[in-house]
């Protein structure tokens, strides 16, 4: 510390009391701001604290170094080394017991007059007080005082020649005779005394360290080096010490005395002040001269290496507590991270120093982020509704109700899926009816074959496709109709094998749809019942489910209301009825009842109203479409159909695009909509190991699917998805074995 | 550098500068420093192997030059007993010894080397140092004792010398420490707060060395005035000059050093 720039000290037994040094010495006492507005001589040192100057002490005009008294009592004891090589011991506080009466004003006195630059308490012995000074031919430079030691008497030849100062009048204030002298002929620029034991000090000498034993003061280890200035002990590993030259610190380890561990970055100005944090293990703080940033240099993850090669990572920051140059800085004791810079023209700052944040992600969407010595958690509020959870919350439940596991009725996968998604449980009926009409159909027609399998497996669009030229048209009327009108429905093969997929006839040629409306109305879906119905020209029956749904438990008396409307159903083109019901059937809420005035009003061949009612189920509407359609319209519709379905990966085109590529690519397009790689891989699963299988699109979602059920350390549900997946797919089967080298 | 000048002379060769740098190892209650702690190690073995040596003392340290193309010489007489480094930017680098050049000893001078005169002046010295911060504040003083300062001209005739005053001023800057050699009536000129010293104020005699300007080339210069004051334990201050030789003992110790000093003339060493 030089006498124009100040510095700055912490009281260490009082956190909110420090001190400025520069020509005098000035005692400020930090406050928390209560208001916004400042006190009368108040400075404000950030946003939340202001300092108070409580005492000033111009004694010592020609101070070099100061150092506090480390005990708690007395309180504002400072040791100041001067200009001249004296230490004299000065105070600051209101403090006037007894102890430091004695204490106040004893100087301590070198032989020869040269530079103190240093000055170092023992922490444990806080009788004892180091002091270095510079060279001097004859003399040594490290000088440890006792400082409650009387004025020696035995130096009686000197008692004449020592030239009292001014204020020493009485014997007893002025001490020669240090208690252990070190350091010959060579000049002392840092001490630093080392915690772990009382009586090892550890001096930054001219051009080497050397640690001093005191108990046996002819011995000493030492190394050369040039950074020697500003030593000091990291106060949680009391084995590291940096130290500085120039524009490059040091960092030693003392069990390995020889070479410093690591050197840091050189700064290009020299640095005048290094300094451990003492609130957090592992942060050195750095000050160039004519800077106004300090470095922060973090060793908190690196253990010092003895012996090895690599060197640590330090972590490198810069902060920039204020505007202006900062001439010296101090780190607070116990509050974390903090400190007060003080700027050459003695304007001060409270700064504290941000930590890094680190943030964790568990599996199961929680957070965790810690900053400092706070740890937080979050996790996600469990009273959101099931739509609107995160899709790997969704997948996790049903992970948890084994979901895609069921292979007998595999239609029930969409209930273990909770129920809500529509999507899923089109999906599920369709790959239900396959698999139905596969295990049930073993003795199924030859011609009913694609080239790749199963014709089955190749969705509506395919079968449709094949059926080209081999339609029957039947001319049918509506049964309960009062006049002949003629609908025309297309008949072949493959259309009712189209029929079967959409659920609604089982397989058989006969067209009875009469189980499938059983079990609509069972399940209370009086329009979608009465539509079908509709679609299957038997008004009557239609009529019949809408009086049954309307008398139901929980049913629509409307519903009455539609049947009477529906009953009224007349041919006539210009009559009142059609026209009525061809407009107001577009108020009417529920999308089937719509349809079914679509179609009632419509003309034949055209019924646009129908298919693209967009709420009707797609199965409903392909099953329409595959009865009243001519092969060209057909294909038209399923192909435009399927490419919507694409697009928007709605998981009821399965049904149109089957488990083929073009499923893979639906799929995508779903997975990539929702990220739902759970039903991606259990429903890819069944499709045929040639085209499907060896996609790499569906690979990559079984193996992500894979590694989340480990993430989640669903250890046995990832077991049973191997076991599904190797009876599917055989070239799957894991290795029995697993060598670890 | 200097441009050349009439007013200015200068020493054929370059010298190089030496320090002994203590390991600390020293017995304790050695209680001699400057010239005399080096007398036996290193003074008296130079100059046995007819090396010419100057001597600069100051506040700090002691240092010792020797001419640049006798630097295998010294290295080789010295090894036996000191570690030897060399600094190169800063650091220091160890020296072994170059046996090649231990063939160019100098052919062995007469076995007598001449005695030199003593003279002491009876004024008092006084060793100091200033804080180099504060040097500004003693600037103009400085200049004004250097230079303004009126002494006579040292190629007087000889035998009206005033032996009662010599006057004697040193300023050195070295490596960033200030020393000066003043004596003690220049001193009160001076602020005395800003001059450092010794605590205990002690002043110091001179020995002047030699009736005449004393050359380079000749060796034993140093030897023959440390011997005695290291047989008698005498700490002495020895600055060489461009034409004498200096040293300062303890004043209290002033009459027993002349006294050394003449006997080893009577002994006709």
């Amino acid at each position: 510390m030089s006498g124009s720039k100040p510095d700055i000290l912490w009281a260490p037994h009082h956190v909110d009391r420090f001190v400025v040094c520069d020509s005098e010495l000035s005692l400020y006492h930090i406050d928390s701001a209560v208001s916004s507005e400042l006190k009368a001589g108040s400075l404000r040192l950030s946003e939340e604290t202001t300092a108070t100057l409580l005492s000033i002490n111009s004694d010592t005009p020609y101070m070099k170094c100061v150092a506090w008294y480390p005990k708690y009592d007395p309180e504002c004891l400072l040791a100041v080394g001067q200009a001249n090589g004296r230490v004299v011991l000065t105070s600051l506080g209101q403090d006037h017991n007894s102890k430091c009466k004695d204490l106040i004003g004893k100087e301590f006195v070198p032989k020869h007059a040269r530079q103190c630059n240093t000055l170092a308490w023992n922490p444990l012995d806080s009788n004892w007080l180091a002091a270095g000074l510079d060279k001097h031919r004859a003399d040594f430079s490290v000088l440890i005082w006792d400082i409650s030691s009387k004025y020696a008497p035995e130096t009686a030849v000197a008692t004449e020649k020592v030239r009292l100062s001014a204020g020493d009048a009485e014997a007893g204030l002025v001490v020669t005779k240090p208690l252990y002298e070190l350091g010959q002929n060579d000049a002392c620029l840092s001490l630093c005394w080392l915690p772990r034991d009382q009586k090892l000090l550890l001096a930054g000498m001219h051009r080497n360290l050397a640690i001093f034993d005191l108990r046996n003061t002819s011995q000493k280890i030492f190394v050369n080096t040039k950074a020697v200035q500003g030593v000091t002990v990291d106060p949680y590993f009391h084995d590291r010490v940096a130290s500085f030259y120039e524009g490059q610190v040091a960092i030693w380890d003392l069990r390995k005395f020889e070479k410093p561990v690591l050197t840091l970055t050189e700064q290009p100005k020299p640095l005048t002040k290094v300094a451990w944090c003492p609130t957090r293990t592992g942060l050195l703080a750095t000050l160039t001269r004519d800077s106004n940033i300090i470095r922060l240099y973090d060793m908190q993850h690196t253990p010092t290496p003895i012996g090895d090669e690599t060197e640590p990572t330090i972590i490198e920051r810069s902060v920039q507590p204020c505007e202006n140059y900062i001439a010296s800085f101090a780190w607070h004791p116990t509050s974390q991270n903090r400190m007060v810079v003080v700027t050459p023209n003695r304007t001060m700052s409270d700064f504290t120093v941000f930590e890094r944040i680190s943030l964790a992600w568990s599996p199961v969407t929680s957070l965790m982020w810690a900053c400092g010595r706070h740890l937080y958690e979050c996790t996600e509020e469990g009273k959101a509704s099931s739509l609107e959870k995160d899709i790997a919350t969704k997948m996790r439940l049903r992970a948890l109700s084994r979901y895609g596991l069921d292979t007998e009725q595999v239609w029930r996968n969409h209930l273990l899926a909770g129920n809500e998604d529509p999507q899923l449980k089109s999906l599920w009926y369709t790959l239900h009816y396959i698999l139905y009409f596969i295990v049930y159909t073993e003795d199924m027609d030859q011609k009913l074959t694609g080239n790749k399998g199963p014709l089955v497996y190749t969705g509506i669009k395919s079968i449709v496709k094949s059926s080209l030229g081999t339609t029957e048209n039947l001319r049918h009327s509506r049964s309960g109709s009062d006049r002949q009108a003629d609908i025309i429905q297309y008949l072949s093969e493959e259309r009712s094998l189209a029929l079967q997929l959409c659920g609604w006839i089982k397989k058989g040629t006969d067209l009875d749809v009469e189980p499938f409306l059983n079990s609509l109305e069972q399940e209370g879906d009086w329009e979608r019942a009465a539509a079908v119905a509709l679609f299957n020209l038997d008004i009557r029956r239609a009529i019949q489910i809408l009086n049954k749904g309307a008398s139901s438990g929980k049913g629509d008396l409307n519903l009455n209301v539609v049947a009477m409307a529906l009953s009224g159903y007349t041919d006539e083109k210009n009559s009142l009825w059609r026209e009525m019901c061809s407009t107001l059937r577009l108020q009417l809420n529920n999308p089937y009842l719509c349809a079914m005035f679509a179609f009632l009003t419509s003309e034949s061949g055209s019924y646009d109203g129908v298919l693209y009612e967009n709420n009707v189920a797609v199965r409903d509407r392909v099953a329409f479409a595959c009865k009243f359609l001519n092969d060209a319209q057909l294909n038209r519709f399923i192909e435009k159909l399927t490419n919507e379905m694409k697009e928007a990966g709605n998981l009821e085109g399965i049904l149109l695009t089957g488990l083929t590529k073009d499923g893979v690519d639906l799929m995508e397009s779903y997975v990539d909509r929702t990220g739902d790689v759970q039903t991606a891989s259990y429903c890819m699963l069944q499709g045929s190991p040639s085209d499907v299988l060896k996609d790499e699109r569906v690979q990559y979602w079984i193996e992500n699917y894979r590694n989340l059920l480990d993430a989640w350390r669903f250890w046995h549900k990832r077991a049973e998805f191997d076991i599904h997946r190797s009876k599917l797919d055989p070239s799957s089967k894991p290795l029995a074995q697993v060598n670890i080298n | 550098e200097l441009p050349p000048s009439e007013f200015m002379q200068v020493a054929d060769s370059t010298w190089l500068v030496l320090s002994v740098v203590s390991n600390g190892r020293e017995p304790p209650g050695c209680q001699a420093t400057g010239v005399t702690k080096i007398a036996r190690s290193v003074i008296a073995p130079l100059a046995e192997h007819h090396v010419s040596v100057l001597m600069l003392s100051t506040y700090q340290t002691d240092f010792i030059l020797v001419r640049e193309r006798d630097l295998p010489v010294v290295i080789h007489t010295l090894a036996g007993e000191f570690d030897i480094y060399k600094e190169e930017s800063g650091e220091c680098v160890p020296v072994t010894c170059d046996d090649v050049s231990n063939g160019f000893l100098k052919p062995k001078p007469p076995a007598s080397p001449t005695l030199h005169p003593v003279q002491s002046p009876q004024t008092r010295f006084c060793v100091l140092t200033v804080a180099p911060d504060t040097l500004p504040a003693i600037a103009t003083m400085l200049i004004d004792v250097l230079f303004y300062s009126h002494s006579p001209p040292w190629d007087a005739a000889t035998g009206s010398q005033d032996l009662d005053s010599i006057t004697f001023f040193s300023f050195s800057l070295i490596e960033g420490y200030i020393s000066i050699v003043m004596d003690a009536e220049t001193q009160k000129r001076f602020p005395s707060d800003l001059l450092l010293t010794s605590s205990t104020g002690e002043l110091w005699r001179m020995v002047r060395i030699g009736g005449q300007p004393l050359g380079f080339d000749e060796c034993g210069i140093v030897a023959q005035i440390a011997e005695p004051l290291a047989a008698a334990d005498i700490s002495a201050y020895y600055i060489s000059t461009f034409n004498f030789d200096h040293a300062l003992v303890p004043e209290e110790g002033i009459a027993e050093v002349i006294q050394l000093l003449q006997q080893r003339q009577e002994s006709g060493r």
